[in-house]
């Protein structure tokens, strides 16, 4: 009579085992037969009326049920857990966005100074800076830049109202002024690099701001050569351009340097070949350069027979133009996000 | 400069070819800007430095190119015919001052035909670029570009009197030019005149009534070196400027001032028929051939190499240069007239350089000692933008110059900016005070396609009192958020770019922010604070005036800027920080939950709860506010969270609710509020 009982729980069992659903329900299984008023415990309640040896048979055969269930709820718990798992990755869709704090964007000319920066502080330079309103000495005189003559051409100058008795000043035309700066402040070895906005009235358009960003760099001491900038300025267009760029100097001149140079790097569009960008003469111009002019240097003081350096200068926006192929010079100053964001 | 490859070989036997020439010219610092061919022949143009006026003629540069290339020039000596009247028919010239026209000669010529010019010579003129005006005129601007001396003819017949004056103008005169322009005249104007009037700037451009047309049948020929300063001012002060006044102010040779005049008088009889008259020269031109010297070491020390002295003689006397002497050491040499840009031992070296090439010079590192700074301003701007990356702001550059209308739109005052005197436009009148102007036009450009505009920008302002380097954060929009029920938008406030600060100065290990009440033309009153690091004011923010955005074109947006002086602040950067051990027993964390009135300013509820008495007190900080219907008009309800720690043992429940309690107590005699 209890043996078809026990038939008959394991009948329900399969039947119960079947028909669940999912993990919650599951649970709720375990109390139905193996809860403290389940099924288990209501067979073993009867087990008093029994006469010892059907006592202990019973009781083997109950035990044996209740671990068969244990193990077939536990199988089962496995099986759903396993469905549970797999079914959950099909349902990832990875393909929605993630979440995120949005980021900002710091400018190109930013990045670009950085970068060019970090190459020469590499190679033992330091940064300074200068202020934007100048004297004419230090844009001009100082820079052996007569007041008077065609070389100023080129440095057309913002002149800002003063009072009449008061020394002139104006917005700097370069960054040059700051080696007047610094040389008159500090003595040799000096390796400095100078990052920094300069103005020129100069009409706007595509290619022309009146606002613009330079980095000078110069380096003074006791026997700094030509020589000593060219390879300073090649490691500087290898590490920007690319190892694969050539590079030349061609004379030119500037008042504060003598002998000077402008400096070529072979055209990263077309390597040389020839293209639209650089004039199909397969060279860029990229920076102006030169051995400091003795005349700058006594008028900082200092001793042209004892010491010899070298000075260069060179337009962020060109070259950060170059770098990302970038068509109107206007854009660094528009402000616009939809530029902005790109770099 | 334009020229022509036939045109040069005039001067020279040339065997390199027109492209290599190009090629070799760029080489030596001639940069050849275009070649073009035409006409059977080949069109130079090339960018002549201002230090070197001998190249603004075809015979200079073929003295260049021969002496790069080892060619021979062509040595023309052609003999001027002899005036037919030697003593002269009573011409004179009068130079009222010898520094404003050092040399002056006067050719007159008569009986001439004025036509076209042969075709030969209609060609040469147009292929670089001028255009043939007649036999006359042409003559002289042919030997122009072809020797350098600007020239000019007057119509001999049209001038008052037998007497030419150079003298500076009075104010009052005025002068019609060959371009049909009426031009007044003053004092800084040197001119030449006759006995009544100017008949020609000097230098610059001749008269109009003087001109030679084709009635005229004698001419004065003039060939003259003037002071080169006088005419650049001059043609500045004028707004003229003409082929002879760009020789002119970059300086003539003066010993070619003749010669060239009897080349031009020699080419106008063989093409007008006329007659050499009579010849005036007053002046002379300048002592030729300064003196320098070569020290062959300086030499190699600043271009570190090692050439042999007979390398370098033989660049410089190819150059033109006569050596005086040669040793080992070192050599003496002088200068050729032409060459005005060579005065130190430095420009020859230059000249030695470019010559033997820049290509071949060698490349080394220089010994350098690094000087390695330890943290640099650099460094702290670098940080700062990064930060402000990391917040999802974007880094702007914009102009320094901004227009007065931008500044009175703010309710600022114009005139209290620093000025410009020559402005490119009226867009750029001023330099900018701060920033807000040049912060909502770059706003108003995003606020159409943009959710959010986040905007940052490191850059100096302006004031009587110098340049100060600011940081100016600009906010208007909204930002979006993921959150588990999709994408939430939150609008930008004040409290977001207060947020950005406060992180900032975290990061900068600045403590002691003081925020007080500011009022500015721009800024909503009551929507507005200065922020302070003791008595030391380091940047203001506050939220635009709906009018003054609507001005610059942002319509029912709030935007709010800020503006930071970082020479203020980098001062105040700590570096220093020490660690702190970590707490051994936990702290204990109490609620103040109050209502306030609008009136109480939250920070003087914090500071009060800070400065209370109870040294278990650790931390007090606003965890929560709200303002809203389920909360009486007029208040606000706060959340103060009050942290209780002891770094000897753990606290007990009682006794951090009684010192809570008591410290309840004091907020609510001092401030009339309602804790709930």
């Amino acid at each position: 009579m209890y043996s078809m009982d026990i038939e008959q729980i394991k009948n329900e069992l399969n039947r119960d085992i079947e028909a669940l659903a999912g993990l919650d329900q599951l649970e709720g299984l375990k109390i139905k037969y193996l809860g403290r008023k389940g099924i288990v415990s209501g067979l073993t309640s009867g087990l008093s009326k029994l006469d010892p040896q059907q006592r202990r048979l019973f009781g083997q055969q109950v035990n044996s049920l209740k671990n068969e269930i244990t193990a077939r709820l536990d199988k089962k718990q496995q099986e759903l857990r396993a469905a549970t798992v797999s079914a959950g990755i099909a349902r990832l869709d990875i393909g929605l966005p993630g979440a995120c704090q949005d980021l900002g964007y710091l400018h190109p000319i930013t990045q670009t100074i950085e970068e060019i920066c970090s190459v020469f502080i590499r190679m033992g330079f330091v940064v300074v800076q200068g202020p934007e309103i100048e004297t004419e000495y230090n844009n001009f005189t100082g820079l052996n830049i007569p007041l008077e003559h065609p070389s100023r051409d080129v440095f057309d100058t913002f002149y800002i109202k003063t009072p009449p008795q008061k020394e002139k000043l104006l917005l700097r035309s370069h960054t040059s002024p700051v080696q007047i700066r610094v040389m008159k402040s500090q003595r040799p070895p000096l390796a400095v690099i100078v990052p920094g906005r300069v103005y020129r009235p100069d009409a706007v358009d595509a290619s022309h701001s009146f606002m613009f960003s330079q980095i000078e760099g110069f380096m003074v001491d006791r026997q700094i050569s030509f020589a000593d900038l060219k390879g300073t300025l090649a490691n500087f267009c290898h590490n920007i351009f690319g190892e694969d760029i050539e590079m030349r100097f061609r004379p030119h001149f500037f008042p504060f340097t003598e002998p000077s140079a402008e400096v070529d790097i072979s055209c990263i569009i077309c390597k040389g070949k020839g293209c639209s960008v650089c004039g199909r003469k397969g060279w860029l111009e990229i920076l102006g350069a030169g051995m400091i002019h003795p005349n700058v240097f006594k008028n900082v003081g200092y001793d042209p027979a004892q010491y010899s350096g070298f000075a260069f200068g060179m337009g962020i926006e060109r070259i950060t133009m170059l770098k990302y192929g970038i068509d109107d010079i206007r854009l660094f100053f528009e402000s616009d996000l939809r530029f902005l964001k790109q770099f | 400069m334009k020229f022509t490859y036939n045109w040069l070989k005039d001067f020279l036997d040339l065997k390199l070819k027109a492209d290599r020439l190009a090629q070799r010219l760029t080489m030596v610092g001639l940069e050849v800007t275009s070649l073009e061919q035409r006409n059977h022949d080949w069109v130079y143009e090339i960018e002549v430095t201002p230090n070197r006026p001998d190249l603004l003629s075809v015979a200079g540069i073929a003295r260049e190119v021969a002496a790069i290339t080892n060619s021979k020039l062509k040595i023309k000596k052609s003999k001027p015919p002899l005036p037919k009247e030697k003593r002269g028919l009573g011409l004179s010239i009068n130079i009222e001052d010898k520094g404003d026209c050092p040399l002056y000669s006067a050719k007159v010529i008569k009986g001439l035909k004025v036509k076209d010019s042969p075709d030969w010579l209609k060609q040469r003129l147009e292929l670089v670029g001028l255009r043939s005006v007649n036999n006359i005129v042409d003559a002289t601007n042919y030997i122009q570009l072809s020797l350098g001396q600007p020239l000019h003819a007057f119509d001999l017949a049209r001038i008052g009197g037998n007497r030419l004056i150079v003298r500076r103008a009075r104010k009052g005169e005025r002068i019609r030019t060959i371009d049909e322009q009426e031009v007044a005249l003053d004092n800084d104007i040197l001119i030449i005149a006759d006995e009544k009037k100017p008949i020609a700037l000097a230098g610059i451009m001749g008269g109009k009534e003087t001109q030679v047309n084709h009635d005229t049948v004698e001419v004065l020929l003039e060939s003259a070196k003037f002071n080169p300063l006088l005419i650049r001012q001059g043609r500045r002060k004028l707004g003229l400027a003409s082929e002879s006044s760009y020789r002119f102010e970059r300086n003539i040779d003066s010993n070619n001032v003749v010669s060239a005049s009897d080349c031009a008088l020699n080419m106008i009889i063989e093409l007008s028929q006329g007659e050499f008259i009579e010849e005036r020269v007053k002046g002379a031109p300048a002592r030729r051939g300064e003196k320098l010297t070569l020290t062959f070491s300086n030499l190699n020390k600043i271009l570190g190499v090692s050439l042999k002295p007979v390398e370098v003689k033989n660049i410089l006397r190819a150059l033109g240069f006569k050596i005086k002497y040669l040793s080992a050491q070192g050599l003496s040499l002088e200068v050729p007239a032409y060459r005005q840009d060579i005065g130190q031992e430095a420009d020859l070296i230059e000249e030695v350089a470019r010559v033997w090439g820049y290509d071949r010079l060698p490349q080394t590192l220089p010994a350098v000692i690094p000087k390695i700074e330890r943290q640099t301003r650099r460094d702290l701007l670098n940080n700062v933008r990064r930060w402000l990356v990391s917040q999802g702001a974007c880094e702007i550059i914009t102009y320094s110059l901004i227009s007065r209308d931008n500044l009175q739109r703010l309710g600022l005052i114009p005139d209290e900016a620093l000025q410009i005197v020559n402005p490119l436009s009226q867009e750029l009148q001023v330099l900018r005070p701060d920033f807000i102007a040049s912060h909502l036009i770059a706003t108003s450009r995003n606020v159409n396609n943009q959710e959010s505009v986040i905007l940052f920008e490191i850059a100096n302002i302006f004031s009587a009192a110098g340049e100060r380097l600011c940081l100016g954060i600009i906010l208007c929009g909204q930002r979006q958020v993921q959150t588990d029920s999709g994408r939430a938008k939150l609008t930008l406030n004040l409290f977001n770019l207060k947020g950005i600060i406060e992180v900032l100065f975290d990061k900068l290990g600045i403590q002691g922010l003081d925020w007080q009440p500011a009022n500015r033309p721009y800024f909503d009153p009551g929507q507005a604070a200065n922020l302070f690091i003791g008595r030391q004011e380091i940047g203001l923010l506050g939220k635009i005036k709906g009018e003054i955005s609507e001005r610059f074109d942002i319509k029912n947006k709030s935007v709010f800027a800020a503006q930071l002086y970082l020479d203020n602040i980098f001062p105040q950067v700590r570096w220093d920080r020490k660690f702190k051990a970590l707490a051994l027993y936990p702290s204990v964390r109490r609620d103040i939950s109050l209502l306030v009135d609008e009136d109480i300013q939250t920070l003087d509820l914090l500071n009060f709860l800070r400065q209370a008495p109870f040294a278990l007190l650790r931390e007090v900080k606003i965890v929560d506010h709200y303002r809203g219907r389920q909360i009486p008009r007029g208040h606000k309800s706060l959340t103060i969270s009050c942290d209780y720690q002891s770094s000897q043992r753990t606290l007990t429940d009682q006794e951090v609710n009684d010192i809570h309690a008591k410290l309840c107590s004091l907020l609510s005699e001092k401030f009339p509020i309602e804790i709930r």
